[in-house]
């Protein structure tokens, strides 16, 4: 609206629905998985707005039952990244150009379509392609995915809103333009969330995306591509090119259009794509922006002080709630003697009693690993500590890919602090525990800050002050999340934004302003009213 | 010989076809899968960044080819 400077309203998080026996929402997600069951669909590149078909397929799966094929999906190959580059360029103009309220109407309109008829179909699609209970698909597919939407569309006003002082004959002015080329982005398997933020963050902000989902979460990926559609997000504006990483990644990083990436992944694949676009530098017409979420070496510490019911909550929420396949899961805990006495038991006791098994038996607690190589890259950890001197296994380490790719959540516990599990990220349902001698605990939280490279969560229990205050500091660096008194995991758009530094990233917090800062570059105009017409300034005059 | 797994195919691909080979990197000190996902690039590209030499790279492969036919051979 020309005439009219609209305010984007404050927004709320999304209320989290209860799934109870007897209700609504209950009935309508057990429906829809048996809808989405009924059928094994084709999965299409949308490139353009064009379904596009490769015919070199890819497969989607269910991970707690791996002979249930969901679908097929096209896999992208050269010469389709080419047609998602000229179609996302072809859009650019437009888009951008387009006034910033109607593009933030078009991402609130999906957050109320997800908040509504989507709902149970991305939960649903979620729940089967990626193996979540309904708690853990609902937190994610549908209540984080809406915030997204919904902050993210006010933080963009707020950036639109930030304009210089401008002195009394001159009006200055800061136009947020989107980059100039196309952004890149790459979304993990474990939040849907995080999949449908990744591409639509940078698109407010007026940018044009490829998008490759993780192969091995094609499925939702895909149902999100539909939702984006109903939205009213444009033709050629996000293109969607599942595939293999490499074939997908070369090709686009060496396009001279890129403008940015925004990733979250694995660290390996971060760095090389870093060194990629180092090494391609001179090709761009402009320096990417690279935005990236990476791994974590979560941690719990425990002072002495620590109240030991919340304490063992919080250990087994955090590291085995998505089968620890969470970014921010706990992996390590660092617990004195005094309160170990205390715990142990009742520790073991309720991982023993934790459920495993399929999503559609809602008593289950723990779900399945997404994927054959992922099951196998924890199982060589937990074997690792079952044949080390080491280590010894307090509770679980058995598994069984028979049928789905399950993994008993594990804790094992190590006298030595930097044993390889204490160390190496292992995205899995598995803790490691170092006992620590209660007078220990300010060089133990030396030891918790310098093991681990990366720095994305942690989360230190205690109720003596000093003791948090002491954590606070001595670990400052040591998590860009850091909880107190709280598991690790859960971070909520709006009020903890996520991200970390070191090896785990650029802390570019998804769902905050300060990431869609990222995705626009300013630029400032300055209009004189009165300019000058003397060159000579005054004091050049004669005396 | 022919080899079934070659130095210039994508670690995803390597994986999505002979899982197994997961564990036979991983004990060569060769992590190929992280945060649940399989690294980007070629098994030559990756283990180049690993700091293997050409000559050890080549001796990998043969018997990573070795130990795939084994174990389809077993299944």
């Amino acid at each position: 609206m020309p005439n009219s400077k609209l305010v984007v309203p404050i927004p709320e998080n999304e209320p989290i629905l209860s799934y109870s026996p007897g209700s609504k929402e209950r009935e309508l997600i057990k429906k829809k998985i048996a809808e989405l069951k009924s059928e094994v669909i084709e999965i299409p590149l949308i490139i353009g707005g064009k379904e596009v078909q490769t015919g070199n397929f890819g497969e989607c799966r269910i991970p707690h039952n791996h002979n249930y094929l969901l679908g097929q999906y096209h896999k992208v190959g050269e010469k389709e990244v080419k047609m998602a580059v000229n179609a996302a360029l072809k859009a650019q103009k437009k888009w951008a150009n387009m006034p910033w309220e109607e593009r933030v109407a078009i991402f609130r309109r999906a957050a109320e379509l997800l908040s509504t008829k989507y709902r149970s179909l991305l939960n649903a699609s979620t729940m089967l392609s990626q193996s979540k209970n309904v708690f853990q698909a609902e937190i994610d597919s549908a209540c984080e995915l809406i915030d997204f939407f919904r902050f993210n569309t006010h933080y963009a006003m707020k950036i639109y809103e930030r304009q210089p002082n401008s002195a009394k004959d001159i009006w200055n002015m800061t136009e947020s333009r989107p980059l100039e080329g196309f952004i890149f982005a790459v979304t993990p398997f474990n939040f849907t969330s995080i999949a449908g933020n990744l591409p639509t963050a940078p698109a407010i902000m007026g940018n044009v995306v490829l998008w490759k989902p993780a192969s091995s979460a094609v499925y939702s990926a895909y149902y999100l591509m539909q939702l984006f559609k109903e939205a009213g997000v444009p033709d050629g504006v996000i293109n969607f090119i599942p595939g293999s990483g490499a074939q997908v990644g070369d090709p686009v990083l060496a396009d001279p259009n890129l403008a940015g990436i925004h990733f979250t992944g694995s660290t390996p694949t971060f760095h090389s794509m870093w060194k990629t676009i180092g090494g391609n530098i001179e090709k761009y017409k402009t320096y990417p922006r690279i935005v990236g979420e990476t791994g974590g070496k979560d941690f719990i510490f425990v002072h002495p002080s620590a109240d030991v019911d919340a304490l063992n909550t919080a250990i087994v929420r955090g590291a085995f709630e998505y089968q620890g396949q969470k970014c921010s899961a706990a992996s390590r805990a660092y617990i004195p003697e005094s309160i170990w006495v205390k715990l142990k038991d009742k520790l073991l006791t309720t991982i023993r009693e934790l459920k495993m098994g399929d999503v559609e038996n809602f008593t289950n607690f723990i779900n399945a690993i997404i994927d054959k190589a992922a099951f196998n890259s924890i199982v060589s950890y937990i074997d690792y500590a079952k044949e080390s001197s080491e280590a010894e296994i307090l509770v679980g380490g058995g598994y069984d890919d028979s049928k789905g790719y399950f993994i008993e959540p594990t804790v094992i516990q190590t006298p030595n602090p930097k044993f390889k599990t204490m160390e190496e990220e292992i995205f899995g349902p598995v803790i490691t525990i170092y006992i620590y001698k209660d007078d220990k605990y300010e060089e133990t939280l030396h030891l918790c800050d310098e093991t681990s490279p990366f720095a994305l969560t942690g989360a230190i229990f205690a109720n003596e002050r000093e003791a948090i205050i002491k954590a606070k500091d001595i670990l400052r660096n040591a998590a860009g999340n850091f909880y107190i008194n709280d598991k690790p995991t859960g971070a909520v758009v709006g009020q903890q934004p996520f991200g970390g530094a070191r090896a785990s990233g650029t802390n570019d917090k998804a769902g905050d302003i300060v990431n869609l800062l990222r995705w626009v570059s300013p630029r400032t105009i300055k209009e004189n009213f009165i300019p000058p017409t003397d060159y000579k300034y005054p004091f050049m005059e004669e005396e | 010989m022919k080899l079934l797994i070659t130095k210039d195919i994508w670690i995803e691909d390597v994986l999505r076809k002979y899982p197994e080979a997961q564990e036979f990197l991983s004990k060569k000190g060769i992590v190929c899968v992280v945060c649940g996902e399989p690294v980007w690039g070629s098994i030559e590209e990756h283990m180049g960044e690993k700091g293997f030499s050409q000559e050890e790279i080549d001796k990998t492969l043969l018997e990573l080819n070795e130990f795939i036919k084994t174990a389809e051979f077993e299944k």
